[in-house]
């Protein structure tokens, strides 16, 4: 079942009937039971994994709470850290690592003993697998204690809102929500629904739109010339952000109809004017937890070597962020390119600063304007390299843009639909950053305002939304 | 908010909707109809699938000719869809003299749609024909979720054919010539004539259907690229032709023309593929179909 | 060492590392009020920290450190 689904507006409401009537001690078995409901919709499957997954990390946890000594603990922690990698690693890159090597001593006439495996990805894996992975860090570091109901352990890992694309949550937020619900919170509800319907907007009219560009110029590089493909790699930024953002969105008002608040994924990330701040701004609960769980750890181990050393750790976090997306060469180059931005920008950082300062540029708009699309041409141009499917392809679609300009591939109606809703998307976002409870829609004091903006963007979402068909792009990664 | 407060206006709030859902599709079906000329009492029928949306041109038949003229016409359409369309389209319409009726030699295969074909007679679902149609294919879910919220029969697909429709401006023409390859020896006459019973039937009750709401028919067999004309069995081909041409003979105001002729078939300049014809070929036909209509 | 040594010794460090010679340091301040202070330069203020005052931080000091104030007491317990 996913969130654009007709079957989710039913199971939506049906859910949180029978949630709002559950007493509020058993209500952490009604969102089990519906998360579990609605995992299984997907493939039964993959619920065996993450109860799998549940069960290795509820009893690790309780072990690390029960154990005085240091040592054992960090075993232990170690141990379950493995234990719930190993799905992941098994069905996101064992299957392309073996098949890559089958090819390869194929070149050379050589058999290699596993045949070639085929397996589908299960659904969020890759979420649920950080989120317990810094559940279980979270114990071994005292920060929090481990959950003695099983059941909510389970709920932590299956919450239906979060399961298949994240925002990826910590258990120091969730856990306490989880074992103690709120009551009925009637603004929460109002608040939680406008999200969802901005979220649908967001992925239905402006992300699903812009990919009817994009897919058809990326799907065929050889054959479009350069200008029509440096408009695919401009809109495609935009199509990620309306994507992952709106159904984010979409996660988070689910859960906030619940009674459940969640952290936000996105702040407006193209009104960045650094890629540092841009990290700040962008897939947030991926990156705050990578920082937490990977990048401060390594570059603790790694600071006797100074900025160079930070330099390495941030080049090893962005490799294995890129990696995690997607196990290919792309987001290996990828990963490299935004730690490598990002060590560019710490090095000269000094020297910007002192620049800036002498001039005093930081506060002049057309400086943060030109900043702000400077920072988003480095987004583009790594989103490339994310985009296609070989490490040559990239090379590819740079020539081309440089040198092979031709016939302009122009699909009017798509690109006038794609290009409105973009506007409209960084009109609000501009909003927000800059006059924020100035101009309101959703939130105007006055009813028919915000009566009229709900219907505006319902009945635009009815019309003009892409309905048919189209997962979200995040789904298998 | 109290329950109470986000009780009430979640009701006021829907009924809003519903309000403003059905405004809106009445707008919209409107346009369409314009679109498609089937609200405005026409003389004239064109009923086909993409090579009749191709290969005339309402305006200039209307001007040239003197008559309202209706293009009712959808791609991808079989003569199930199109028996569909031609009784839907009587349902408000009764002084229409002659019914300009695509045929081609691939009328009769017995399938080749699309599964999902009633999606584009959810504009028209209002109509008790068309909801029968759609009710008996779609799942379930999706028809009831069309027949409630009006507006979700509608896509950006549709909204540039409605905008046309509300200018006036009915023009469907493709501009491009096609770069026509000569066929193989060995291809001619290669292709098969499909001949379903079944089809059959439907195109004979379609016939009866036009004739008893007292309109004459003109059977218009569409011109295709000679390449592709050769391509077909060409024994079978006269007696299709034959078929059509003996139809019409045994029934009162019907003719049969043949398009695929040597000075329209053997010119890239007319197509813009093999089976659909351009600006340019619309002009030839349209010379052709006049003094048909008079 | 006394707190007000402590202190101004490490006044001097943040100053040095995120480039501003008229940042002044308080208990309660974060990393939400200095410009620059990100988790790249972090580390590298970590590292200069350690340098100054001969100490070494475990990974766990660094996850209890949500203020200045803390900084300190870490520090000061270190010494």
């Amino acid at each position: 079942m996913v969130f654009t689904s007709l079957n989710f507006l039913i199971f939506l409401p049906v859910v949180m009937l029978l949630f709002y009537i559950t007493p509020v001690k058993y209500r952490w078995l009604t969102l089990l039971i519906s998360s579990y409901f609605f995992y299984i919709n997907i493939k039964p499957i993959y619920a065996l994994l993450s109860g799998g997954i549940t069960v290795s990390t509820y009893v690790f946890t309780r072990l690390i709470d029960k154990t005085p000594d240091d040592n054992k603990k960090r075993i232990l922690m170690i141990l379950n850290v493995i234990i719930i990698l190993l799905p992941l690693l098994f069905f996101k890159y064992f299957a392309v690592i073996n098949n890559e090597l089958i090819l390869l001593l194929d070149d050379w006439h050589l058999r290699w003993p596993l045949p070639e495996m085929r397996y589908i990805l299960p659904i969020g894996i890759s979420y649920y697998t950080f989120m317990c992975i810094g559940y279980t860090i979270d114990v071994y570091n005292e920060e929090i204690e481990a959950e003695k109901n099983i059941g909510i352990v389970a709920l932590f890992v299956s919450f239906f809102p979060l399961i298949l694309s994240g925002p990826i949550e910590r258990a120091k937020n969730m856990l306490p929500q989880f074992r103690d619900f709120q009551r009925i919170n009637y603004d929460d509800l109002v608040k939680g629904m406008q999200l969802m319907l901005w979220g649908f907007f967001m992925k239905l009219v402006v992300a699903d739109r812009i990919a009817m560009y994009v897919d058809v110029v990326y799907g065929n590089i050889e054959s479009y010339s350069g200008n029509s493909l440096l408009l695919a790699a401009i809109l495609y930024p935009f199509q990620v952000y309306a994507d992952l953002g709106g159904y984010s969105l979409i996660a988070i008002g689910v859960s906030k109809v619940l009674g459940i608040r969640v952290i936000d994924n996105f702040k407006r990330p193209f009104f960045a004017t650094t890629m540092a701040e841009f990290w700040r701004r962008w897939h947030i609960s991926l990156i705050t937890w990578l920082t937490d769980y990977l990048y401060t750890p390594l570059s603790f181990s790694l600071r006797k070597w100074g900025l160079w050393g930070i330099i390495l750790a941030l080049e090893l976090t962005f490799l294995i962020s890129g990696i995690w997306h997607m196990a290919s060469m792309t987001m290996v180059v990828w990963g490299l390119l935004q730690g490598t931005f990002l060590s560019i920008e710490a090095v000269t950082s000094k020297r910007r600063t002192k620049f800036e300062g002498k001039y005093s540029l930081s506060n002049k708009k057309w400086y943060m304007l030109l900043s702000m699309m400077f920072t988003f041409i480095l987004f583009a141009i790594s989103q490339v390299v994310g985009r296609v499917d070989t490490v040559g392809e990239s090379w590819m679609v740079f020539r081309k843009i440089f040198s092979e300009w031709g016939s302009f591939y122009l699909d009017m109606t798509t690109l006038f639909y794609a290009f409105i809703g973009i506007v409209i998307i960084i009109l609000k976002d501009f909003i927000d950053e800059f006059f924020p409870e100035r101009i309101n829609f959703f939130t105007n004091k006055r009813v028919w305002v915000r009566y009229s903006s709900y219907l505006t963007v319902a009945f635009v979402i009815i019309l003009f939304g892409v309905l048919e068909g189209n997962s979200f792009i995040y789904f298998h990664f | 908010m109290t329950a109470k407060a986000f009780f009430i206006r979640g009701v006021v709030l829907i009924c809003i909707f519903f309000f403003v859902d059905f405004i809106i599709s009445l707008f919209l079906v409107e346009g369409l109809k314009k679109y498609y000329g089937i609200n405005d009492s026409p003389n004239v029928l064109i009923n086909g699938s993409s090579m009749a949306m191709n290969g005339f041109n309402r305006d200039a038949i209307s001007k040239r000719s003197g008559k309202k003229v209706a293009s009712y016409s959808l791609e991808g359409v079989g003569l199930g869809e199109r028996y569909e369309m031609i009784s839907h389209f009587y349902q408000t319409n009764s002084n229409v003299e002659k019914v300009i009726f695509e045929v081609s030699p691939v009328i009769f295969e017995s399938s080749s749609l699309s599964k999902n074909i009633y999606t584009i007679f959810y504009p028209f679902m209002d109509a008790k024909n068309m909801d029968t149609y759609i009710y008996n294919r779609a799942p379930i879910k999706d028809y009831l979720v069309h027949k409630f919220i009006r507006c979700s029969r509608f896509d950006s697909r549709l909204m540039r054919l409605i905008i046309m429709g509300f200018m006036g401006n009915f023009d469907n023409m493709k501009t491009n010539e096609l770069s026509g390859d000569e066929i193989a020896d060995d291809k001619i006459g290669f292709v098969s004539i499909p001949y379903d019973e079944t089809k059959k039937d439907i195109f004979g009750e379609t016939m009866n259907l036009i004739e008893a709401n007292g309109s004459d028919v003109i059977l218009v067999m569409m011109p295709m690229y000679k390449a592709k004309y050769l391509s077909f069995n060409p024994n079978e081909y006269t007696q299709l032709s034959d078929y059509f041409r003996n139809f019409c003979l045994n029934r009162k105001g019907f003719t049969f023309i043949d398009l695929n002729r040597k000075e329209l078939i053997e010119n890239t300049k007319n197509f813009s593929d093999e089976v659909h014809l351009n600006v340019n070929g619309q002009d030839e036909v349209t010379k052709m179909i006049i003094p048909y209509l008079q | 060492m006394g707190k007000e040594e402590l202190q101004s010794k490490l006044t001097a460090i943040f100053q040095k590392t995120f480039n501003d010679e008229s940042l002044e340091l308080s208990d309660e301040l974060t990393a939400n009020d200095v410009e620059n202070w990100d988790s790249l330069s972090h580390m590298i203020l970590i590292a200069e920290v350690e340098n100054s005052f001969s100490i070494k931080f475990k990974l766990k000091d660094l996850n209890k450190m949500r203020n200045v104030g803390d900084m300190l007491n870490i520090i000061e317990s270190k010494l």
